[in-house]
């Protein structure tokens, strides 16, 4: 072969890749998938999962936080808890963790979010190993060393957090879509939030939010949200999908035009409102998604929006819920401050970025929380005035339980000092991930918010609903059957007495 | 949150911004703040066809209260 005829298949195998890998997942909308002017329609939307009326009494979320195998191993604690606790309402013989019916998530905590949204009770056979216990980083920079992806990694269109979705793909998701989600028609709902860095606002997978960029998520991988959803900045680069508006055709909600008008009666309403309708309205023709941390580290957002706005899942349920429990598994960092013990300009990188990139996640993560305690004490009260008013109208508002699982709880100072230092990064040692399993458990088990709910349960189970519920005067007392029944697993050595 | 109350004369679905939930007529609703339009579950048998509403400012105590009246089907 000659020198130009080389070079010809050897730029002709180039274009080839970038075309291969120029072709994003993504599939316009058909014409008969465009969602009606209420939102229903087809797609992975929380309405096309089994579940009633029935379903709806006792409804539970969860959130998972961001923070790499810390907060994954935090959240798998905590569903080996909830899988322990067995509850005889509102059906006999379940467990908690059958009952969940939303888990959203960001970043590390999207992968056990995922992972059980499409495999259930398989999570507890090899979760572990296929996910907690391994070296997730040394097995991507292996992937990026090896040579036979060195023409992928050359081209413009393929990326590292294109070669970080491949490997998720294959070792850990083994090609699911999101078609198959919809296939199982079993909560729970799962929201991977990813964060679009062109508008700054949070950009959950679901097919709701596809419609804005008149995308079908049935088709995409849900190894790629789940990428999108921990790319981190600096070290991943950002997954891109396109988007294919305007669409002929297509409905905008009514939610999103009448938020327009309420910018003097409610700004946050105003602004969603608009983020979302720019999709539509100003179309880029691309958005560009990284780590969902950066417009919430909690993931409790698309629960709060669930729960408020009035085409949100929880909202248009409310008056069939009767207990509201929202589980927010927090594994916020809380290092010790370093940079300011020096005189001396801190280096922009990695000092300055790391920082950047983690100051706005923890300050938002109190902010969600805190807002979300809020929406409950109202929930309270007005259930509470409403009882008192004489039942002339009646208020259906679901009791509800927000329970915080975070290192904070643990009552020894130095232990949860060392809880705290333990990385953010996906290759944690085998014995920090085993205390991080059983502390999830354990935080669960003794929360006071828990516990007093596992009370209420077990009285409305035994008939004494109309009791003053377990969680009024501070709750510490709750002795609930179902708590004591949890065992955790083995703590193993870490952190011991060093 | 925001308080409201749909009155009609039959226990019916009510419908908030054209999306079907659970909630119904003769009871107190929550939503939060904002600009809504109300209308009620089929059959088509009841005037006006949508009420826009403001909500702002209600308690649980004094929830908005808009009215539905029924008309032959």
């Amino acid at each position: 072969m000659t020198s130009a005829k080389r070079w010809r298949a050897g730029f002709m195998l180039y274009l080839s890749i970038a075309a291969i890998s120029c072709a994003t997942a993504t599939t316009k909308l058909r014409t008969d998938q465009l969602p009606t002017a209420g939102g229903d329609g087809q797609g992975y939307r929380f309405e096309n999962l089994a579940g009633g009326k029935d379903a709806n009494k006792l409804f539970v979320c969860l959130a998972f936080s961001g923070g790499g195998t810390r907060a994954a191993a935090l959240a798998y604690g905590a569903m080996l808890a909830l899988r322990q606790t067995h509850i005889d309402w509102p059906q006999k013989g379940g467990t908690l963790l059958n009952e969940v019916d939303c888990i959203s998530s960001v970043s590390g905590g999207s992968f056990p979010a995922a992972y059980y949204a499409l495999y259930h009770d398989r999570i507890f056979d090899d979760f572990e190993s296929r996910f907690l216990y391994r070296n997730i980083e040394g097995s991507l920079i292996l992937e990026a060393l090896a040579p036979w992806n060195w023409p992928w990694l050359a081209s413009p269109y393929y990326s590292r957090i294109d070669l970080a979705a491949d490997f998720y793909d294959d070792d850990l998701f083994d090609h699911s879509s999101y078609d198959q989600l919809i296939s199982q028609k079993r909560r729970p709902f799962v929201i991977l939030n990813a964060t679009n860095i062109g508008s700054g606002n949070r950009f959950p997978f679901t097919q709701d939010q596809f419609d804005l960029i008149g995308s079908d998520l049935g088709p995409y991988p849900v190894a790629r949200a789940v990428a999108a959803s921990s790319a981190f900045p600096f070290l991943l680069s950002p997954i891109t999908l396109e988007n294919y508006q305007p669409l002929q055709g297509f409905p905008v909600l009514k939610e999103y035009q009448t938020g327009l008008q309420d910018y003097y009666n409610d700004r946050s309403r105003y602004y969603w409102s608009q983020s979302q309708l720019d999709y539509v309205d100003q179309p880029h023709p691309y958005v560009h998604l990284m780590d969902g941390g950066l417009a919430d580290n909690i993931g409790l957002r698309s629960i709060i929006n669930a729960y408020e706005q009035s085409n949100g899942f929880i909202a248009r349920n409310i008056p069939d819920i009767d207990r509201l429990v929202v589980i927010a598994v927090n594994a916020r960092t809380q290092s010790n401050d370093t940079i300011s013990n020096s005189h001396h300009t801190p280096h922009i990188i990695p000092t300055v970025a790391m920082a950047t990139a983690t100051i706005a996640m923890d300050n938002y993560s109190f902010d969600t929380v805190d807002f979300t305690n809020e929406l409950a004490n109202e929930l309270k009260q007005a259930e509470e005035v409403s009882a008192k008013s004489g039942g002339k109208l009646k208020l259906h508002a679901p009791v509800p339980y927000v329970i915080e699982l975070s290192f904070e709880a643990i009552p020894d100072a130095k232990t949860r000092q060392q809880f705290y230092g333990i990385g953010t990064n996906f290759d944690l040692p085998a014995d920090q991930v085993k205390a991080l399993i059983n502390m999830g458990c354990v935080l669960l088990k003794n929360d006071p918010v828990f516990r007093c709910m596992l009370a209420d349960v077990e009285n409305e189970a035994a008939g004494h609903s109309a009791a003053a519920s377990a969680c009024d005067g501070g709750a510490t007392a709750a002795d609930p059957v179902a708590a004591r029944q949890i065992t955790c697993p083995d703590p193993g050595p870490w952190p011991g007495n060093s | 949150m925001e308080y409201l109350v749909v009155y009609f004369d039959d226990d019916r679905g009510v419908i908030v911004n054209s999306a079907p939930g659970a909630w119904m007529t003769n009871q107190i609703l929550m939503l939060e703040a904002g600009t809504y339009y109300i209308e009620l579950a089929p059959p088509a048998d009841f005037t006006p066809p949508q009420i826009p509403i403001q909500l702002v400012d209600t308690t649980v105590d004094d929830p908005y209260p808009i009215y539905f009246t029924k008309t032959a089907s």
